[in-house]
């Protein structure tokens, strides 16, 4: 029963996401800039469980992101992949109670997201980007997921690390 | 033994004392009530004061008394009256919340007849903004219509005020729009006054205040702030006569082909619910 319940846990979270994001995009912005509370499910989800975990979660939740609101896979996918990545190999190198550990994830994973969208944009249509609007939207960003990504560790402390789905998936 | 004495003195004295006491007082308030009773002026009003606060002190513990027996005999029907008021307040509620959800759907088709009423010319399906992108590149969002309905790439949305976008991407039941805010989109326009061309284009730095870089005005033109730029119907995209926005700032450079305006939308992209994609 526990084990039907972990591996349930995955979905139910990024179906909550989605839905709590989608209300968020709808409704609230400061300076023009929405949080990204998707981007912080990967990096809390990614900081609490192994590598197979995150790198599941992340997939799941890239392709989802992709083809509800870009209808075409690849950004969102490959920029979440890369952030979990990154946070499972750098597990050994911070310890995933702090607070400060959250704050400094966070502003990379919003650097790393940011840049791939910046890339992908670039590519797309080859315009000239005003370098100081693009840090102020960057800093404003990182300002906004941190706070979001404190009141989710506030709110979830107890329940993100879960063993049972580890030993599943090794 | 003289102490005893005086004592004794003492207390009839008292005794003496107090029944004068309860005299007087009887017979202020004897007076009290004939003057209420006789109208003579002045006094009478007084006494009638002073009786008539009395008798209000005690009709109000009268009052109290009665009222609280009254209360321990009614709990019933207080309970059963509480729970019938309850009842009627979450109906109310209920009430309230279905005039809200009414009211938000009259907003919504009145949106759309406004948009009706002012485009007749053009073919229009509306459609309702179910997402909006939640990355801060793209200026894009999701509308509730698609290819069943008859919505195609490139075509133009409009809301009530002026023009919004275009279809980027259309799926079976859902299309993106993007907006003109968006730094890839680039509209033709018209500077209405002085019938000439000019483009109008999203800018990275400007999409958050939510405006547009107005470029390539021609040389030799006045342009002047507040003045409205339409779509110029140059391109495949966006037929001409659409309102885009107004002009808001001139911004003057040492070479004139470099200047540029800053125009305001007349659509309120960001509050925007309901819109209108130009199917014909």
């Amino acid at each position: 029963m526990s084990k039907v319940l972990s591996i349930l846990k995955i979905p139910v979270v990024v179906i909550l996401t989605f839905l709590i994001q989608i209300v968020i995009s709808n409704n609230f912005e400061l300076f023009g800039i929405t949080p990204n509370l998707i981007l912080v499910t990967v990096v809390i989800i990614s900081m609490w469980n192994n590598i197979t975990v995150s790198v599941i979660t992340a997939c799941i939740i890239g392709i989802a992101a992709d083809l509800i609101f870009h209808f075409d896979l690849g950004q969102s996918f490959i920029s979440y992949l890369v952030i979990a990545l990154c946070i499972s190999y750098m597990s050994k190198k911070y310890r995933k109670e702090s607070k400060a550990a959250i704050v400094y994830i966070t502003i990379m994973a919003t650097c790393i997201f940011t840049g791939f969208q910046f890339v992908y944009y670039i590519i797309d249509s080859s315009l000239v980007i005003n370098i100081f609007a693009m840090i102020k939207q960057i800093i404003i960003e990182v300002l906004l997921n941190i706070a979001l990504s404190y009141i989710l560790y506030k709110i979830f402390e107890r329940s993100m690390e879960d063993k049972e789905l580890e030993s599943i998936y090794g | 033994m003289s102490y005893l004495k005086m004592s004794n003195k003492n207390r009839k004295r008292n005794k003496k004392n107090k029944f004068l006491i309860i005299l007087w007082i009887l017979v202020i308030i004897i007076l009290l009530v004939i003057f209420s009773k006789i109208n003579i002026p002045g006094i009478s009003n007084v006494a009638g004061q002073i009786t008539g606060s009395f008798s209000d002190v005690f009709g109000s513990i009268k009052g109290v008394f009665s009222n609280g027996f009254e209360y321990f005999g009614n709990t019933k029907k207080l309970k059963e009256e509480n729970s019938k008021l309850e009842e009627e307040i979450e109906e109310l509620k209920y009430k309230l919340l279905e005039i809200d959800t009414i009211k938000a759907d009259n907003d919504n088709l009145r949106d759309k007849l406004n948009i009706k009423e002012r485009y007749n010319h053009f073919e229009i399906i509306y459609a309702d903004i179910v997402i909006k992108n939640y990355d801060n590149f793209d200026e894009t969002f999701v509308v509730n219509k698609g290819t069943k309905d008859g919505v195609k790439q490139k075509q133009t949305v409009i809301t009530e005020d002026g023009l919004l976008g275009y279809i980027s991407s259309a799926q079976e039941t859902t299309s993106i729009v993007t907006t003109i805010l968006d730094p890839n989109v680039s509209v033709g326009v018209e500077i209405a006054s002085v019938n000439k061309n000019a483009l109008v284009k999203g800018d990275f730095s400007l999409k958050n205040e939510a405006k547009l870089k107005l470029t390539y005005i021609p040389i030799d033109t006045e342009v002047s702030v507040s003045e409205t730029v339409y779509t110029s119907g140059i391109g495949e995209v966006y037929p001409k006569g659409i309102p885009v926005g107004t002009i808001e700032e001139v911004i003057n450079k040492k070479n004139e082909i470099d200047r540029y305006a800053i125009v305001k939308p007349l659509a309120d992209i960001n509050n925007v619910k309901s819109v209108g994609i130009i199917v014909n």
